[in-house]
């Protein structure tokens, strides 16, 4: 006669028990096995409450900053913004050029001019749009038609300029180590000439984009950059150099 | 050798399937003493855990659900219909879509018990550059939205995780661990904004300290005035509680997100330093800010000057030598410059490892996912 399997079990466990209750080793045995059981027995429950978590998720995509770029004209490379060969004798007293800031965001920005002071230039920026409407001033520049209102110009002020000489503050902090001063002499300048100092022009506040993006794709914004220079001025061998620079402010959406 | 086998005789094949049914028996008499108790406590179990996963499961129309302490309390919701998806949800395969439901005049994308994580409803107010494909990079920012639907009345609490990691294309493709760290100190989550002074408050984040929001629902719920508090508890959790919640009523949460373009973001107190942007931590630390949302935590200046021995980058900067990052990024010298500003001269360098670290952050790292799990 074959026992089955399950009847061979019982026999095990029920022989187990009985001997487990003369020993106490063996008690603590079948306790710890309780314990397993119990604890293995807590898995799912406590999986189960996890599965019961609620969640959210979103995914998105990171990407490159946006360049922010200053191009001449229409979005046109910067090399064709054309400012040598001024001659200071030709009318009107004035040159004009137009570049433009373009980007693919639309967060605000901040335009930065410097420039040093050796030939004795004024430089004023002017708002202007493609195509007639911006002004009653208009300037054909690489191709395109431009106007501007040449009685506003843009908002802004130098940071370093003293205005009784025109040329840069010579004190300060930044000023005497970067151009190094002797007060026992009563010089401003040591390592350079006062008119290589820049002075700084910024404008006023962040300027933001158009609503709307160009048929290119880009938010763009155009600027007249007017070179003018008073009836004293003559031709002569010195050389400026101008920087125009732009910096993103702070963010749209806030 | 085999050994032979003994022939019985009837009497003693009797007398064996004798012993042998009383053997039996037995062994059936003290195993319905003791194993019964066994076999009872493996069906309450397994009882018990077919009704955990029943509620799971089932909506309550046999009886049968099996609510948890707090479980079937709220459910979590993101304003929108069900077309309002975001731009690259196919990158969250196991994701369902919640299920619509219209409260108040509004329709939410909610999770019910059958669908416990859905993707969020993404739409214009609440997004994070995926309602179209635009993404997000360095100084790009936003606010997005979720609810939490109370599915009861009177007090509620509900913890809550939110966490930002890495995605990729396929689940094969590994992400560093580095890049992954690079991502938790670069875009960050805050519980609060002020507008008037552009500064963000409620750091939801591992360098945070413990703080404390309170949230006024009175104008937007039609009847009972409701606040609620959002806080960072010690123990590093963030936990909505409200006393007196009303069934059915969505309380939203928002959450401002930013990837701050400079290091001057976090670290200066004035605008004006940093370039008209906003400012992460605007208030100082100390016993008198404890608990301040606008307060910089210690942690965060200790965060930045980690540098651990053979590594090339913490959570917040990125370095080639370690031996010139570690003489820069002091506590001390983090402290001074957010006195001095943008103006003193280990600034530049600064931004420099900062920059370092938004660029190794883009190679190794293209897609982002937001989570908010809450319990």
């Amino acid at each position: 006669m074959r026992q089955h399997i399950w009847e061979k079990a019982i026999l095990f466990l029920s022989g187990f028990i009985k001997e487990s209750g003369r020993s106490i080793r063996k008690r603590g045995v079948v306790a710890v096995a309780l314990l397993l059981l119990l604890s293995l027995g807590c898995i799912p429950p406590v999986l189960a409450w996890f599965q019961n978590q609620k969640s959210l998720q979103t995914v998105t995509l990171i990407r490159d900053p946006n360049a922010l770029v200053i191009g001449a004209g229409n979005a046109q490379a910067i090399k064709e913004l054309e400012l040598g060969n001024i001659d200071v004798s030709e009318e009107p007293r004035y040159r004009d050029v137009v570049f433009c800031v373009y980007s693919q965001s639309s967060n605000p920005y901040q335009l930065q001019l410097a420039h040093t002071t050796n030939i004795g230039f004024q430089y004023t920026i002017f708002p202007a749009q493609k195509g007639e409407g911006g002004g009653s001033s208009g300037i054909d520049y690489l191709n395109n038609r431009y106007t501007f209102d040449s009685g506003t110009p843009l908002a802004g002020g130098y940071l370093n300029r003293r205005e009784e000489t025109g040329l840069a503050f010579e004190t300060g902090t930044y000023h005497e180590k970067t151009y190094a001063t002797d007060d026992a002499l009563g010089a401003a300048y040591i390592n350079v000439q006062s008119n290589a100092e820049p002075l700084y022009w910024r404008s006023a506040d962040s300027i933001a984009f158009p609503a709307e993006r160009n048929e290119e794709g880009y938010y763009i914004n155009y600027y007249v950059l007017r070179v003018s220079w008073g009836e004293s001025l003559v031709n002569n061998k010195e050389t400026d150099m101008v920087y125009l620079m732009v910096e993103t402010s702070g963010t749209d959406g806030q | 050798m085999k050994r032979k086998k003994k022939i019985l005789s009837a009497e003693e094949y009797r007398e064996r399937a004798a012993k042998h049914r009383n053997a039996l028996l037995a062994s059936w008499r003290i195993f319905g003493k003791t194993g019964v108790f066994f076999l009872c406590g493996a069906c309450v179990l397994v009882g018990i855990c077919l009704a955990w996963f029943a509620s799971n499961k089932t909506v309550s129309s046999d009886g049968m659900t099996v609510q948890g302490t707090a479980m079937g309390d709220f459910e979590l919701a993101a304003a929108g219909s069900l077309s309002d998806v975001g731009a690259w949800d196919d990158l969250l395969p196991d994701i369902m879509t919640g299920r619509l439901e219209t409260i108040g005049e509004k329709s939410y994308v909610i999770t019910e018990s059958s669908k416990s994580s859905i993707r969020w409803a993404i739409t214009e107010p609440s997004h994070m550059e995926n309602l179209q494909k635009t993404g997000i990079y360095p100084g790009s920012l936003g606010e997005i939205t979720f609810y939490i639907v109370a599915k009861k009345d009177g007090a509620l609490r509900v913890t809550l995780d939110v966490s930002l990691d890495g995605a990729t294309l396929s689940p094969e493709d590994s992400l560093p661990a580095d890049a992954l760290e690079i991502l938790k100190g670069h875009v960050l989550l805050f519980a609060d904004y002020d507008g008037d002074r552009k500064a963000y408050g409620g750091w939801i984040s591992e360098d945070a300290q413990p703080w404390q929001l309170n949230l006024d629902y009175g104008d937007n719920m039609s009847e009972e005035h409701c606040t609620a508090v959002l806080q960072r508890t010690e123990e590093e959790k963030l936990i909505w509680s409200a006393d007196n919640v009303q069934m059915d009523t969505a309380y939203p949460v928002t959450l401002y997100w930013i990837w701050p373009e400079v290091v001057g973001e976090y670290l200066f107190r004035d605008t004006k330093y940093a370039g008209n942007r906003p400012l992460l931590f605007p208030e100082d630390a100390g016993e008198e800010n404890t608990g301040n949302p606008y307060a910089m935590p210690d942690s965060l200046l200790t965060g930045m000057c980690r540098a651990d021995e053979g590594s090339l980058s913490n959570r917040y900067f990125r370095w080639t030598d370690r031996e010139s990052f570690c003489s820069l990024a002091t506590v001390s010298k983090l402290r001074r410059l957010r006195e001095e500003g943008s103006h003193s001269p280990d600034y530049g360098q600064l931004c420099d490892y900062y920059n370092q670290a938004d660029q190794y952050l883009g190679e190794n790292i293209r897609y982002l996912k937001l989570c908010v799990d809450a319990q």
